[in-house]
């Protein structure tokens, strides 16, 4: 398994012995203190793959440095940009979807080319990522290439972001990494355990709770669920909810841990995510979603292409692309592919007719929304359950009978009602009220902390729903 | 130094996060690690032996972090305390067990391997065919069908009872059917299932082991004749599961019949003894008294005629006692421990009756290793 935020082994091994050594280092020591730990952490749940991070991050240190010696000589700039791209996405198709492509040959062809059944580089989505904007920043000569690289090193690997985001940028820690004097301050770790004890509850009580819903009706690797097919269409739509709000706490928790972390170190990483369910449209959803990676599609690709610079024909092929490569770096499989396309024809629709109509609205895009998100959770997810997508779908949409979601609404009740508060600015404006007064914050943290400890040691089952990015 | 601690009071949140990780990174560090939980009854990961080999293939980072959550310390107190919340947030069940009327608590099923139970269903059927007129199949319902009244308003379970016919007008093709649901629902306002274990209760084997007895024309042991002896303060398997805090201990009873029993189990020396493990009733894991719990090979000596071959998984060590009134040899068999076939003792012994008896939960998963049955060797 590899080594998450909310285990036991992260919190009190780990992050006590990382931490430590961080504080009591001096400055200019952080650095190699943080490049190494992070590295033990990446390679936890496979220790093989401890040379590829080592090679990569060679290739776009030694890229970034010729590129900015060779500034003038734009061939030789230009290589090592091609070398250090090969170097991120060559490795990233590699792992990820050479199994995908082969598959796909054996299916068109007739054949049976084995596949390499890897085990995903844990991260490996993120931090290729981050170096490609690393190298296409340094050509362009908006960053200055780092010439340290152990410091290079540790923005690589750092493991706050490595799981799950945020997908942060060069530019974006930069200046932070060169400082070695007053790099961590007393506020800024408050405000990193604040969120790190927040993003941790979001996973474990929340994420986890609901999606107990969820593995009720799909099982588990060891529990066999009552079946999408034997569902009522109530309860499949019930599931489809809880997984609705499980991906979501899921996710912003870790990257709300993730950033917590960052400031216990000295960081400051942006924000990945903004409410995202309470938007009123699609477009606006994809502003508050993974803020991170739609800005990394934006800067990396919509834009190198050409943007709205060359006709509306240009555009939107521009657009489809975005897409079709979003819905593809979130999975090796058509779903995925699918996935994204769902959401190009949506944002086309809204940009081109739809969106002033939403903006006059006032309940009915919150549904429209809702409801748009929750069918493209069922394309995303519709592959993980044992009957497949098309199942899924029709359950959903051909009302049917089966099991009765009475039960499952009655257990899940308050957790439900928990996540969708906690999905509106509701908890956020409570806080807001009580953060200046020490005494309350701290009650309503210890609440938090104790009780994500007592369902991490508690769980029978706590999904990792990473291993495919 | 003093006004980086001046400056640290004014945030008590470090404080608290700081302090409560360290104190707790050393506690766990001194805490001794133990060899058996006795409150889960099973036996704990321990710290695992560092080897190159076993770091590249990844082996010791999982051991270590199985051994880690294991061992954490205080680690039942945070199972309860998430139960406790899961209580709170109005949750009828926790960790697959669903709590239900009078404090009973049952496991949690909505499906299972139907390939994995017709291959089951198979190897008994083939069994039955090679032993025509010798073989009795009973199938011990889970205690949610018999006490189904006492679930929470419109849980969902398994179609037990459904899949129950199905396995039974299989069976009956071939093998005598003991159908004991009929009689157990008769008793369920009895005591026929324990309220913290998966298990059916002494009375509650004693109703199934009536369906088989009666039929033949034997006169059953006597309970009234017989003293029982009663056991209190018994937590078995669903309560490990859950650590439910409004937890009832369940009493365990049994008849304290003498005959001796002699088990064979692999690599070891057969050992003589009487059919109750004393020792294990001062223990948490009490229903392993019964019969030494599952042994591979054990022959008891009955007060009866005649000879029977009982092949079963845990629900027959609190039924097998009572055949002790009716039989002159009970041989008992369990497949999980024996890893072989049963032909020799058969060919050997020329058994007058033939028992197979398994619990539902267990007869659908690969578990009960029913296919050594029929294997070559």
């Amino acid at each position: 398994m590899f080594l998450i935020f909310s285990t036991l082994l992260f919190l009190f091994k780990f992050l006590v012995i990382t931490l430590f050594l961080y504080y009591i280092v001096p400055g200019k020591w952080k650095n190699a203190v943080l490049f190494i730990c992070s590295l033990v952490f990446y390679s936890w749940g496979e220790v093989k793959y401890f040379p590829v991070m080592c090679a990569l991050i060679l290739i776009n240190y030694i890229s970034g440095l010729f590129m900015e010696k060779y500034k003038e000589n734009a061939k030789i700039k230009k290589a090592f940009l091609i070398f250090s791209i090969v170097g991120s996405l060559g490795m990233l198709i590699f792992f990820k979807y050479t199994d995908f492509f082969i598959g796909n040959i054996n299916n068109l062809f007739g054949l049976s080319i084995e596949q390499l059944k890897l085990v995903l580089p844990l991260g490996i989505s993120f931090y290729t990522f981050q170096t490609l904007s690393y190298s296409i920043d340094v050509y362009r000569g908006d960053v200055k290439s780092e010439r340290n690289i152990i410091n290079f090193g540790a923005y690589v690997v750092m493991f706050p972001q490595l799981i799950a985001g945020p997908i942060v940028k060069y530019s974006d820690v930069a200046e932070r990494l060169q400082i070695t004097k007053g790099r961590v301050d007393l506020k800024r770790i408050d405000e990193g355990i604040t969120l790190f004890i927040f993003g941790l509850g979001k996973k474990v009580i929340i994420a986890d709770g609901i999606s107990a819903l969820w593995y009720d009706i799909i099982g588990t690797s060891t529990t066999v669920g009552v079946g999408v097919s034997n569902a009522s269409t109530p309860l499949v739509w019930l599931g489809l909810l809880a997984y609705t709000l499980q991906i979501y706490f899921d996710f912003s928790g870790y990257s709300m841990m993730g950033i917590g972390l960052g400031k216990m170190l000295g960081f400051d990483f942006p924000a990945n995510f903004n409410l995202p369910y309470i938007s009123r449209s699609i477009t606006e959803f994809w502003r508050r979603w993974h803020i991170t990676l739609s800005s990394w599609f934006k800067e990396y690709v919509y834009i190198p292409l050409g943007g709205n610079r060359n006709g509306i024909k240009r555009q939107i092929l521009n657009i489809f692309i975005v897409w079709f490569l979003t819905g593809f770096w979130h999975g090796a499989d058509w779903n995925f592919i699918l996935w994204g396309l769902y959401y190009f024809i949506l944002l086309m629709i809204e940009k081109i007719w739809l969106l002033p109509k939403l903006e006059k609205g006032k309940v009915w895009p919150h549904i429209y929304t809702l409801l748009i998100v929750m069918v493209g959770w069922a394309f995303f997810v519709g592959n993980d359950t044992p009957e497949g997508l098309s199942v899924l779908m029709q359950k959903l949409f051909i009302p049917s009978s089966g099991v009765s979601a009475w039960y499952f609404l009655k257990n899940y009740f308050v957790i439900i009602v928990i996540g969708i508060i906690c999905s509106t600015p509701i908890p956020i404006k409570l806080y807001d009220k009580i953060k200046d007064n020490n005494m309350l914050r701290f009650i309503v943290l210890s609440i938090v902390l104790l009780a994500s400890i007592a369902y991490i040691t508690g769980a029978g089952f706590s999904p990792f729903l990473y291993f495919r990015f | 130094m003093k006004a980086f601690l001046k400056e640290l009071k004014n945030y008590p949140i470090i404080i608290l996060f700081f302090s409560f990780l360290v104190i707790y990174f050393f506690l766990d560090l001194f805490t001794p690690d133990k060899a058996f939980d006795d409150l889960l009854n099973k036996p704990l990961a321990q710290k695992p032996a560092f080897s190159v080999e076993k770091l590249v293939s990844n082996v010791y980072t999982k051991d270590y972090e199985k051994y880690l959550k294991e061992q954490f310390a205080l680690k039942n107190g945070w199972v309860t305390m998430k139960g406790r919340v899961e209580s709170l947030m109005l949750k009828s069940e926790n960790n697959g067990v669903i709590y239900g009327d009078d404090a009973y608590q049952f496991t949690k099923l909505y499906g299972f391997d139907p390939e994995q139970l017709g291959e089951n269903v198979q190897a008994i059927y083939d069994f039955s065919v090679r032993h025509p007129d010798k073989v009795s199949f009973m199938l011990a319902p889970s205690s949610s069908l018999v006490l189904e009244d006492k679930l929470p308003t419109s849980t969902h379970y398994v179609d037990e009872n459904g899949f129950t016919d199905d396995i039974l007008s299989t069976l009956g093709e071939t093998a005598n059917i003991i159908d004991v649901r009929p009689t157990l629902l008769e008793h369920s306002d009895e005591y026929v299932y324990y309220r913290t274990d998966h298990h059916w209760t002494t009375l509650g084997a004693y109703y199934a082991y009536l369906e088989f007895i009666e039929p033949k024309g034997f006169t059953p042991f006597d309970l009234e004749a017989n003293n029982p002896t009663e056991v209190a303060d018994f937590y078995g398997t669903t309560y490990s599961k859950s650590l439910w805090h409004k937890t009832e201990p369940d009493i365990l009873t049994y008849y304290d019949i003498d005959n001796p029993m002699q088990i064979f189990d692999a690599g070891k020396e057969p050992v003589t003894s009487t059919m109750y493990n004393k020792e294990k009733l001062e223990t948490r894991d009490k229903y392993a008294s019964f019969i030494y719990s599952n042994n591979a090979f054990s022959t008891i000596e009955g007060d009866g005629e005649g000879k029977i071959l009982v092949i079963k998984d845990s629900y027959g060590n609190s039924l097998v006692p009572f055949l002790t009134a009716n039989y002159a040899q009970i041989d008992v068999v369990d497949l999980r421990a024996l890893k072989g076939n049963v032909e020799t003792f058969i060919t050997e012994n020329e058994y007058d009756d033939i028992l197979v008896l398994y619990n539902f939960q267990t007869f659908i998963t690969e578990d009960p290793k029913v296919f050594y049955l029929n294997h070559k060797a």
